[in-house]
């Protein structure tokens, strides 16, 4: 059945896809002082429930997470998570690798007369590996939606 | 929810340059804001609410606005489900309309 399109013009329009999509991508990318900010906060609490003061530190958590929901709902203009199975597995080894790192870290009882240094620079270490684990994600999903590598159920 | 695969179909309303990027803008999200649209798309504000009325009456896209806890009310575009098969249909269709290895002209070996 003719439809008026021939392949130069097929191509043309999926040229314009790829266009619009990668397009989006770049639009909407989510500011990196959103999620260092929160890595940050999230490190600060980390410091704070290893010194003791977990309650300090649960609260700055919660605080974290309080923030970058607030922030993400003014801030983002796209919504809409990969998640199928690839995006899953995949976010689990990065999740595991970050959190590898992080309890390893927690492990390590440093003398006495190490703290509150060794402390401050773990934390800055979770925190650094906090927005390293988020930015991988966010790019992984950019990625694949630039190159709508995803089926229609998968976009959650 | 129906997992049958796509049906490629050639859809002439989406078709057009514009709606076409405004509908594969829209694949990309399962909710866009108006302002992200307009910016990926490259078209004026009016162009953009000219398109998406078209799209919106043919049940392609819904608009919403939300009111936000501070600041003014913002547009959210999403497509339907029948607008993301449409979609989905017609990048097929184009995908088949390309020459397959077999319609490539051959080339000469060199010596």
């Amino acid at each position: 059945m003719d439809h008026g399109a021939d392949p130069n013009e097929a191509k043309r329009a999926l040229d314009e896809v790829a266009d619009a999509r990668a397009s989006v991508v770049a639009r909407t990318r989510q500011p990196a002082w959103v999620l260092a900010l929160f890595s940050a906060l999230f490190g600060a609490g980390w410091a704070a429930a290893n010194l003791g003061h977990v309650g300090v530190g649960l609260g700055l958590i919660a605080v974290a997470l309080a923030l970058y929901w607030f922030v993400s709902t003014r801030v983002d203009r796209r919504r809409g998570t990969i998640s199928d199975a690839r995006a899953l597995g995949a976010n689990a080894w990065r999740f595991m690798i970050i959190n590898a790192l992080i309890l390893l870290g927690s492990q390590f009882q440093p003398p006495p007369a190490w703290q509150p240094w060794f402390t401050i620079t773990m934390a800055v270490m979770v925190s650094v590996a906090g927005f390293v684990y988020l930015r991988w994600e966010a790019r992984y999903q950019e990625r694949r939606i630039a190159a709508g590598d995803y089926d229609r159920y998968g976009l959650l | 929810m129906s997992w049958q695969p796509i049906e490629p179909h050639f859809d002439e309303l989406i078709h057009a340059p514009t709606r076409l990027r405004i509908v594969a803008a829209l694949a990309t999200a399962t909710d866009l804001e108006f302002t992200a649209l307009e910016e990926s798309v490259g078209i004026s504000t009016s162009l953009l609410s000219k398109h998406l009325k078209t799209l919106e009456d043919g049940g392609y896209v819904d608009l919403e606005k939300r009111p936000q806890v501070f600041g003014r009310p913002r547009t959210w575009v999403r497509l339907t489900p029948s607008g993301r098969r449409r979609y989905l249909a017609h990048v097929e269709a184009l995908r088949q309309m390309l020459p397959g290895p077999e319609d490539m002209p051959e080339v000469e070996a060199p010596g």
